[in-house]
């Protein structure tokens, strides 16, 4: 076997050098509006980036707020590897929020049936719910962009009705469920915060769905499938099936994502319209390549970054949505391909790794 | 008999140097053309030929003569490493397709390319709308002038119908037409009656005959030697990336065109590497397979026998009908009619999985589409075929540490030049791909193995590497179906043989010992067809 | 129900579809032009947020309504250019680029938001410009006609004579025709000489103008005051509309019309007590319905070839 030369133009390489400059270019231009915006901006900039770790109760918020990403993350990445865009996640949300809430509103079993019920029936529908678009697109073509979209607003209309008709909390002001009962709600586990078991929970779909891909011949055959179906088929794999079957586990993190969020962070279901949390999943997994670690990683980090925002503009006049600038430009450079290839080109050209 | 002793007529360009033709009689000269691709491929070597006013000239070759490249620097998409082009006297170089657009050459392409959507008049006019004023568009001008060239030239078509309603003979007029609205005075026709029928090839040459009346100059690209013989006025010839002369159509035969298009060159034989196996039981049998795709029949009552112990060669000129019929045996496509066995199965229904696990193997043509996922490490592209065998993963989980080192085993005995296993494959060079596909194919161990074009575009070496590994396959008792364009390949390799032309089987030869490549030529080329009988022993010997 | 019948066949109400329909029908051109090309813009939501929000702070800065819709058109373009570049120069698939977009328009609006009025739900604070409500003399005598050509906003003539262009520019131009086959073919559009990247350029600016234009609506006349995610949804009912007309604007522009029927029956429907969230969906499933019987259609025409 031939020496492996290390480059900065390698694979891994590249992709580590890629992100570590988006991310500065990011943090340089979010910089730049702090400067123009604040009067402190070199303060407000150090709070920005340093909030989260001065305090339990905030770096706690971090792993609160990134557990409804990590699901959707991990959903939408499922989805992506196959190709196409299915943005279905967000109106899953919806509709398996309200699904949990249903069950997590009616007196029923303990502590411990009566979360793991309100989460595993929503992320059952749900993931039968995402099979939808699948089939139709496996058998038919129909173009998943357009269907899954539809199907968002038909959910949120279609729980938005339920909820008002259904499930309409009689002493509440605006439009939302009842309160959740007791016995549904998510434990604490960190003292001095209100992180629940969700983070865990997250961490071990991160995982589980990781080793799948990597190291179950069921992920092997949904890799390849996603990277060349042609291919898949002429090895002998059932395209179709696997496909469907990534729709369906895609849903199914969906579901658990919603209720876990609902459960740990709400004490009723009052979202009136969709979350957005579908879409900054689509993000994440954007941002990570469709990889589960990298899921878990970009999560954190958007979250810390959030968080961080948000501390700052308790104690400057910079609002937290100043964030929106950090992400938006990390996903459109990270997810470039063209980013920095004529500079790798050439590397690997002068390097003589590149093969004409 | 072939008349070896007749010397080739001088081309046209010695003649007019030697005061013979006028040269302005010529519309379009190449000098000296060559064309070196950046890795390393001789495309064209030193072509000179030109094209007169008025004239049909067919270009014949087989595949990887270097006919396409040559057109491909005519029409602008490629430009020649070395030699010049002179076109109506002046030189030229056409940067791009709309230089030599803008200077009288058209080309029309073997896929055509038609927007379904859209009119006759619209598909012709696009990109050179006719306007009212600078900004809009005149329609009935489109339409008018459309018709016009229509009936100047005798197409019989209506030039407000959608390109969806109309058959692929008279799409083909649309893409004619599309050159003469650009007052092309050369057009350049690639395979063009590969998609025809037989009527609609008749009414494509009486309109080849007439733009020949009207002045112009027609490049015919094919390897069907009948319909070349039929229609031109000249033939060049390409070989080998040169041109082997250019003839008068009336002073050649059609044995003697044959004979310069195979070449009489000596092909290695792997004899010595044979062994013969003992028991020749049929491994794969296909009986009266047909295909039809739209009305057309693409495949026609194949019937053929692999047995155990023996290479069985498909040869022909590629588009011919072979890798429909492989990927019918891969399970790749439905065939309409016939039967396929395997090993005494009927597989003709079973998915692709089942049939490779009935003992079948596959190298496909197209290693990148779908040999191989080039995202995709070289470990994980080696073991698509077989990764759910017990030796190999477990029931649920992969054993990675397994796969590795089968990988590095296999990379070690195909010496396949990789970093790792964990490389992306697409990072090899051709050969070391196609030896991953072949290692592959190989490791499973497979009754029958089914080979496209395997050496198609790899170095020699890794070229070599493979035959041999393909004898050793035969050797151990295997049956393989190798389909090549290459004829050196093809009957070195094989111990018996059939020709495909146009869907059919053209011919079968029970040995490949004392055949002659120009004889191989005439079955290819279309010239010659067996009796059924002969043909019967395909699957009957 | 006698009484939802006279409401729904009276002037007001005509006059009220009109109303709805503008700056769905922008959101619907928008998308249309973008897509026809070959260049899917999903990012309409986000420009029309983006422009509505500067219509606002553009005529508060100059205290002209007129400089707002222009400054309201620039940042639309200014969207639609990173679109563009993110696209072709960047390589990135344009529906990850739009999600990227609409994700930071809805966060960025309510940054420059609260930066200009120090809230983050409203514009009220500030004292914007709007466009006048047109009325049309002699229009304005003709019934029916005049709930429809009369007492309209500024930016509803606007918008007539944008969806006149824009089909002058699509079935009598070259650039149109060219377009569509960027869009439907790319391969037979660059062999026909077509720069198909510079048409592609073109159609993207186009489908900015076309959302800024909708956006600068809701903030110069629909309403005179930006909320916080005011758009509410109307650029998704464009590209619902899009995908349904697909390639004909005439198709697109029925189709846009049937959904702000239904928007504006919601409004009197939600005067008695009837779901409007299930009324709400009805676009939708129709789309929905749409493609699939489309898929499906063209599924069993293939396998009969």
């Amino acid at each position: 076997m031939t020496k492996r030369k290390f480059s900065l133009a390698g694979d891994t390489a590249f992709e580590t050098v890629k992100t570590i400059l988006a991310i500065l270019i990011a943090l340089a231009i979010t910089f730049c509006v702090l400067a123009l915006t604040c009067e402190d901006p070199v303060s407000s900039f150090i709070t920005m980036l340093t909030g989260p770790l001065t305090k339990m109760r905030y770096f706690g918020n971090v792993l609160e707020s990134m557990v409804p990403l990590v699901f959707s993350g991990l959903a939408c990445s499922l989805l992506f590897r196959t190709g196409l865009f299915n943005l279905g996640i967000e109106g899953i949300y919806y509709i398996g929020g309200v699904i949990c809430s249903y069950i997590a509103c009616q007196a029923f079993g303990n502590s411990f049936t009566h979360p793991l019920v309100a989460i595993l029936v929503p992320a059952l529908i749900s993931g039968l719910l995402m099979l939808i678009p699948g089939y139709l697109k496996a058998k038919f073509n129909a173009n998943e962009l357009v269907t899954s979209l539809m199907l968002n607003s038909i959910y949120l209309g279609v729980g938005l009705w339920f909820i008002k008709t259904y499930l309409r909390a009689t002493d509440y002001s605006s439009t939302a469920s009842p309160l959740f009962e007791k016995s549904a709600t998510l434990p604490y586990i960190i003292p001095g915060t209100r992180v629940t078991i969700g983070i865990v929970l997250a961490v071990v779909a991160v995982l589980l769905i990781y080793i799948m891909l990597f190291k179950t011949r069921l992920g092997y055959q949904i890799r390849m499938t996603g990277l060349n179906p042609k291919f898949a088929r002429y090895s002998g794999m059932n395209a179709m099936s696997l496909f469907l079957l990534v729709h369906f586990i895609s849903g199914f993190l969906g579901g658990v994502g919603t209720s876990v969020e609902l459960l740990s962070i709400y004490s009723r279901f009052s979202w009136v319209a969709l979350p957005g949390l579908g879409f900054n999943g689509a993000l994440m997994a954007m941002m990570a390549r469709n990889n589960p670690i990298g899921v878990l990683v970009v999560a954190f980090g958007i979250s810390y970054l959030q968080i961080g925002a948000e501390i700052m503009s308790r104690s400057t006049t910079v609002p937290v949505e100043v964030i929106s600038i950090v992400t938006a430009t990390l996903v459109l450079l990270i997810s470039a391909q063209y980013f920095l290839r004529g500079w790798r080109e050439k590397k690997l050209l002068k390097e003589g790794l590149l093969h004409v | 008999m072939i008349n070896h002793t007749q010397k080739p007529i001088q081309t046209q360009l010695e003649l007019s140097v030697k005061g013979g033709i006028p040269l302005e009689d010529s519309i379009l000269r190449l000098e000296n053309i060559t064309k070196v691709y950046s890795n390393g491929v001789v495309a064209n070597k030193d072509i000179s030929v030109d094209f007169r006013k008025g004239e049909i000239h067919s270009i014949v070759g087989e595949n990887g003569a270097g006919k396409s490249t040559l057109m491909k620097i005519l029409f602008g998409i490629e430009q020649p490493s070395a030699g010049k082009l002179y076109y109506r006297g002046e030189e030229r170089a056409f940067h791009n397709s709309l230089e030599a657009i803008d200077a009288g050459i058209g080309m029309v392409h073997q896929h055509f390319m038609l927007i379904p959507s859209f009119t006759v008049a619209q598909s012709i006019v696009l990109g050179m709308e006719p306007r009212k004023g600078k900004l809009f568009l005149n329609k009935k001008a489109a339409v008018e002038k459309t018709r016009t060239i229509a009936e100047k030239y005798n197409f019989d078509i209506d030039v407000t119908k959608k390109i969806s309603e109309l058959s692929v003979g008279a799409k083909q007029k649309v893409e004619i037409l599309k050159t003469l609205y650009r007052n092309a005075e050369v057009i350049i026709l690639d395979e063009p009656t590969s998609v025809l029928t037989p009527q609609e090839t008749e009414g494509l040459f009486e309109e080849l005959e007439k733009f020949r009346k009207l002045g112009h100059t027609i490049l015919f690209i094919s390897h069907k030697l009948g319909e070349v013989k039929q229609i031109s006025d000249r033939i060049t010839i390409m070989r080998n990336g040169e041109s082997c002369g250019t003839f008068e159509n009336a002073e050649i035969s059609m044995e003697e065109l044959t004979a310069r298009i195979i070449g009489r060159d000596l092909i290695s034989s792997y004899d010595e590497k044979k062994k013969p196996w003992p028991e020749p039981t049929h491994v794969l049998s296909v009986e009266g397979l047909s295909l039809s795709h739209k009305g057309q029949a693409v495949l026609s009552d194949i019937s053929l026998a692999v047995k155990r112990g023996e290479i069985f060669g498909i040869a022909g000129v590629q588009g011919n009908g072979q890798d429909e019929l492989i990927r019918a045996i891969a399970g790749l496509s439905e065939h309409t009619a016939g039967k396929i066995v395997l090993n005494g199965h009927d597989i003709s229904r079973m998915t692709i999985k089942k049939r490779r696990e009935t003992g079948l193997a596959y190298v496909p043509e197209d290693r990148m589409s779908d040999g191989t996922a080039g995202e995709a490490s070289l470990g994980d592209n080696i073991i698509s075929t077989y990764f759910d065998r017990p030796a190999l993963n477990g029931k649920l989980f992969m054993r990675g540490r397994k796969i590795n080192a089968e990988a590095r085993r296999l990379i070690q005995e195909y010496s396949i030049k990789a970093e790792s296993p964990a490389q992306k494959i697409q990072s090899l060079s051709g050969g070391n791909i196609q030896k991953v596909v072949v290692a592959r194919e190989q490791n499973t161990n497979p009754i029958c193995m089914l080979a496209e074009q395997p050496t198609h575009g790899i170095d020699i070496g890794s070229a070599e590497f493979i035959h041999l590994r393909l004898i050793e396959m035969r050797n151990e008792g295997a049956g393989l179906l190798l389909v090549s364009a290459d004829l050196d390949e093809v009957m070195s390799l094989s111990d018996r043989l059939i020709v495909m032309y146009d869907g059919k089987i053209a011919a079968y030869f029970p040995s490949t010992k004392e055949l002659s490549r120009s004889e191989l030529g005439y079955y290819m080329l279309g010239v010659k067809q067996q009796t059924p009988e002969e043909i019967g022993g395909a699957l009957h010997d | 129900m006698s009484e939802f019948f006279r409401v729904i066949f009276s002037e007001e109400f005509l006059s009220t579809v009109v109303r709805v329909l503008v700056p769905l029908l922008f959101a619907s051109m928008s998308a249309y032009i973008a897509s026809l090309a070959g260049m899917p813009n999903i990012a309409v939501e986000g420009i029309m947020l983006m422009s509505a929000l500067f219509a606002v702070l553009g005529s508060y800065w100059t205290q002209s309504a007129w400089l707002g819709l222009l400054i309201a058109i620039g940042a639309g373009l200014a969207m639609a250019v990173i679109l563009m570049l993110c696209t072709i120069k960047m390589g990135t698939n344009p529906i990850l680029v739009g999600i990227a977009l609409n994700t930071f328009s809805s966060s960025f609006t309510v940054f420059l938001l609260y930066l200009f009025t120090q809230n983050k739900g409203t514009s009220a604070s500030l004292p914007s410009v709007v466009l006048p409500i047109v009325h049309v003399p002699i229009i304005e005598k003709i019934p029916v006609l005049r709930a429809i050509f009369s007492g309209q906003y500024t930016i509803t003539y606007i918008c007539i004579l944008s969806m006149i262009l824009l089909a002058v520019l699509v079935y009598k131009t070259p650039l149109g025709m060219r377009m569509k086959a960027a869009g439907l073919d790319e391969r037979a559009a660059k062999t026909a000489g077509i720069n198909v990247n510079r048409v592609r350029i073109i159609a993207v600016l186009i489908s900015g103008l076309l959302a800024a234009l909708g956006g600068a609506y809701m903030t110069t006349g629909y309403l005179s005051i930006f909320t916080k995610n005011m758009i509410a949804g109307r650029g998704w009912i464009g590209i619902a509309a899009q995908a349904m007309g697909g390639t004909s604007m005439l198709g697109v522009a029925i189709t846009t019309f049937v959904f702000s029927l239904f928007q504006a029956i919601t409004n009197v429907f939600s005067l008695y007590d009837l779901p409007s969230e299930l009324i709400n969906i009805i676009p939708y499933i129709g789309v929905l319905l749409g493609i699939i019987l489309f898929s499906v259609s063209t599924y069993r025409r293939s396998k009969k070839g």
